[in-house]
């Protein structure tokens, strides 16, 4: 592109430079044949004031007023010769010499009328026009005339020059723009490039750069390259949006892998607990079997005892992987179902010298299975009979909230830190291990109840009060009532 | 992308520098020899024009040298100037000469006046000279006598506003005498008259013309002065406010809108005949030839007419080329003679056409002067030679005159 640049202005130049020669010497040209009328005219009025014939003699013998007055005329050098080529009179030796040297002399002298063009180094220009003269048929000299253009010249030259000059100023002009037009058209598509540079290093670390978009220069422009800018950033954007789910779905796997793995090893556990238990005392009784009776029957109630606990935690294990849908779903009356295991509970809580006080009046229907409410009432009422200290009240509230019923089990106990009740609805999970296994509790019940409210559409929570006051909620969301159509 | 952009500043440093190196190169020395064309000397050599001989007389004058010339009827190659004689002692001393244009030789020397002259002229064949001249407050025409030496004042006035037009016949026996109201610092509306006086007989014919708004005046009297063209130039009467308005606007460049009436007055009979529409694009005549009327029209049209009186024919003859060409015609009609400026306009050129039918039948140049292009004219009464004074300034209110004489 460079060469054909250069050899583009060596071209152009060439072409300006023969244009503007053809241009002088069309004035020259046209100079030159005014002055060859005009010399044959003056030359034959010299001859003919001075009473002279027309022939060469005479030419030779006029040839002082022939100078003069050509000269006159144009202010030019002259110099006149005859018709072999010797020189009979000039205005300037300096000017005419080596004619013969000349292609317009050799020309004249084979008469024909010629001009030559010098064009020097330094903006010069200088015509030699020789021409023969010729009156009335007859050819009496040669004039020579020497022309000086070096004004007309340097004029031109200057008027070429300075378009030349404003050319190359145009079109240095039309560079910058173009630079600078392609420069601001380039540097959206550079910003793409460097943040999709970016954004694979970044993804093939496994990270993603949550300030991307910002470091990414919003082009606003309202052709295509502001087209491509808006739309990557909208890639950016919704990139960033999968990258994230990504990685929350990565943790949440994680996490249930996790949870899974704890499941498993805490199922594990729980179960080897027990039947280490009933090993021990099996293999016990099958050693000294009936001669230590009081062995015998010790070793057969924890037997008994920790083979009931481990079919009631299988039980419970399968009922927490039970993934039948909800069916059986009816209409309740939660309030009445509540009551109903009040009082089934009354005797359990009596052992404890606890009392259970149901609070709330009203009657409120929800939609779901009886015996799922049921369970979870007994776990948490169980739980609070359980855990909480003896001779104090548990406290069943009932109240609508919002279109949920809220339930309320507020026991007095030990209570539990945040830690303990952010994770007291995992499966297994304990707050006193070694405690709640002797209350035979397999740390499965508030999971089981968290299921079944989540089969119902419903939450539990829990909290505990500063003064040892644990409290279970848990919602039903209320049925909502169905005009019947008339 | 950064390819892009330094691709770009690659370009155009590298333009920047070839421009550069370029600029900065000289131009190689060229030689070029062009042949000019044969056609321009053939072109030349087809004038019927030839001239056969050439004489220059010249003398150095001051500024006051007058540019009057006339043919002598007897001498065939003399020639009627004036000068002053008086220039250099600071009074005016205006000599009538006749000069032998072969031998150069002055062969009459005559004391005109000693008084300031002007508006002259010398009748053709040299015989009167008449000239205008004033003596304190009085004004007074005089037709000199050069054979008798004898001055004859014709008329003599006071006002200086009154001024006149003046012209002789073309055998140079009668003089015509006619206010233009171009030329009149009076009431260019007065009327006015023409006065003709017979140099042979005395008689003086005036005939008197009402003044009307055609005031710019012609006359050109034929040769033997019985008859006069008059070509009067004026004004269109405008019809509305809006032409007058268009008109004053015209008429502040120069570009009035001019009509003309144009009539011969035969002065014997003092019978005047109207020519008709025919005419209305003539400006003026010029001279009365045996080929017809030369005129120019107002498109600067030299034209011919021929007929005037029964059916008028134009024909055209040329157009100028140079605002400032002076037009001058032979008695037969057949040869025009053009003096301008050449196409530099630096000297002075005459252009001879010979016409034959009405038609241009060769022009072409016949000589150029040093000098410059305000010359004086005057074509032999045989037509064989023409006459051309013109002056050429030296320095301190020197001038050289030179008198050239063709013969073709």
């Amino acid at each position: 592109m460079l060469i054909l640049g250069v050899a583009s202005i060596l071209v152009v130049g060439y072409f300006v430079r023969e244009w503007m020669w053809r241009d002088i010497e069309d004035q020259i040209r046209g100079d030159a044949l005014s002055i060859q009328s005009n010399t044959e005219l003056y030359v034959r009025q010299i001859l003919l004031i001075n009473n002279c014939q027309i022939n060469e003699d005479s030419f030779r013998k006029c040839m002082n007023d022939i100078i003069v007055q050509l000269k006159k005329t144009g202010e030019y050098e002259v110099a006149l010769y005859d018709m072999d080529g010797e020189v009979l009179q000039r205005s300037d030796k300096n000017r005419f010499s080596g004619e013969d040297k000349r292609a317009d002399f050799q020309r004249a002298k084979n008469k024909e009328s010629a001009f030559t063009v010098n064009y020097g180094r330094e903006e010069t220009c200088e015509v030699y026009l020789t021409m023969p003269v010729q009156i009335m048929n007859q050819d009496i000299g040669i004039i020579s005339y020497y022309m000086d253009y070096n004004n007309v010249y340097h004029q031109k030259w200057n008027s070429i020059q300075s378009i030349l000059r404003i050319t190359v100023l145009a079109f240095g002009i039309i560079f910058v723009l173009i630079w600078i037009m392609i420069s601001r058209m380039v540097k959206p598509i550079r910003d793409l490039s460097r943040v999709s540079s970016a954004m694979s290093r970044w993804l093939k670390e496994g990270k993603m750069n949550d300030g991307m978009e910002a470091d990414f220069q919003y082009c606003e422009r309202k052709d295509e390259v502001g087209e491509l800018s808006r739309n990557y950033v909208q890639m950016l954007r919704v990139t960033e949006e999968q990258f994230a789910k990504i990685q929350e779905d990565r943790d949440r796997i994680l996490m249930l892998w996790n949870s899974r793995q704890e499941f498993y090893n805490n199922v594990t556990h729980e179960l080897k607990t027990p039947l280490t238990t009933i090993s021990g005392y099996a293999q016990l009784i099958e050693e000294n079997g009936l001669n230590d009776e009081e062995l015998f029957y010790n070793g057969m109630e924890h037997i008994l005892q920790e083979s009931t606990r481990l079919h009631r935690m299988v039980v419970q294990l399968l009922e927490m992987q039970n993934k039948e849908s909800i069916a059986g779903v009816r209409p309740l009356n939660v309030t009445d179902l509540l009551k109903d295991v009040i009082d089934a509970m009354q005797m359990k809580a009596g052992r404890y010298e606890n009392r259970l006080l149901l609070k709330g009046a009203g009657t409120y229907m929800i939609e779901g299975r009886e015996d799922r409410i049921r369970q979870v009432f007994i776990n948490l009422i169980d739980n609070a009979i359980k855990y909480g200290e003896p001779k104090k009240d548990i406290v069943i509230s009932i109240a609508a909230r919002a279109r949920m019923v809220r339930i309320a089990v507020i026991n007095k106990g030990d209570g539990m830190d945040e830690e303990e009740l952010s994770h007291i609805f995992e499966p297994f999970y304990r707050v006193d291990k070694e405690c709640s296994r002797e209350l035979g509790s397999s740390g499965l019940g508030l999971a089981i109840t968290k299921k079944i409210m989540e089969e119902h559409g419903g939450s539990i929570e829990a909290e505990c009060s500063p003064d040892g006051y644990t409290i279970f909620k848990v919602y039903f969301p209320l049925m909502q009532k169905v005009r019947r159509k008339e | 992308m950064d390819r892009i952009s330094n691709r770009i500043g690659r370009y155009f440093v590298g333009y920047m520098l070839t421009i550069s190196l370029l600029c900065g190169c000289g131009m190689k020395e060229v030689s070029k020899t062009i042949v000019l064309p044969e056609e321009n000397r053939e072109e030349a050599e087809n004038g019927s024009i030839e001239i056969k001989d050439i004489h220059e007389y010249t003398y150095e004058g001051n500024g006051n040298e007058l540019g009057y010339i006339a043919w002598d009827q007897e001498d065939e190659d003399s020639l009627w100037i004036v000068r002053d004689a008086g220039a250099d002692t600071g009074m005016h001393a205006y000599y009538a000469q006749k000069i032998d244009m072969d031998t150069k030789e002055i062969l009459e020397n005559i004391l005109l006046d000693e008084r300031e002259i002007s508006n002259g002229q010398i009748a053709p064949g040299g015989k009167y000279i008449s000239f205008e001249t004033w003596e304190e407050s009085m004004i007074g025409l005089v037709i000199f006598k050069t054979s008798e030496q004898e001055a004859t004042v014709l008329r003599e006035w006071e006002d200086a506003t009154e001024m006149s037009c003046y012209a002789w016949s073309g055998d140079g026996t009668k003089f015509f005498s006619w206010t233009d109201g171009n030329y009149c610092k009076q009431n260019p509306y007065q009327d006015w008259s023409i006065c003709r006086y017979d140099m042979e007989t005395g008689e003086k014919i005036e005939i008197q013309f009402e003044g009307n708004e055609y005031f710019w005046r012609t006359v050109v009297p034929n040769r033997d002065g019985s008859k006069v063209y008059i070509t009067e130039n004026g004004m269109e009467q405008s019809r509305n406010t809006l032409d007058m308005v268009m008109e004053e606007n015209s008429a502040e460049d120069g570009t009035a809108r001019t009509v003309a009436l144009h009539r011969i007055l035969d002065m014997n009979t003092q019978e005047i005949c109207n020519l008709g529409d025919q005419l209305t694009e003539m400006a003026f005549p010029m001279f009365d030839t045996e080929a017809g009327l030369i005129a120019k029209d107002r498109d600067d049209h030299i034209v011919l007419y021929q007929d005037l009186t029964t059916s008028p024919a134009k024909k055209d003859l040329l157009t100028l080329d140079y605002m400032n060409a002076e037009v001058f015609a032979c008695e037969q009609g057949d040869h025009i003679f053009l003096v301008e400026g050449d196409q530099d306009n630096r000297y002075m050129q005459v252009v001879g056409m010979q016409i034959e039918d009405g038609e241009v039948t060769g022009q072409q140049v016949l000589y150029k002067g040093i000098a410059g292009n305000d010359a004086t004219v005057a074509i032999h009464p045989m037509d064989h030679a023409v006459a051309i004074q013109s002056s050429d300034y030296i320095e301190n209110d020197r001038w050289r005159i030179t008198i050239t004489v063709l013969e073709y």
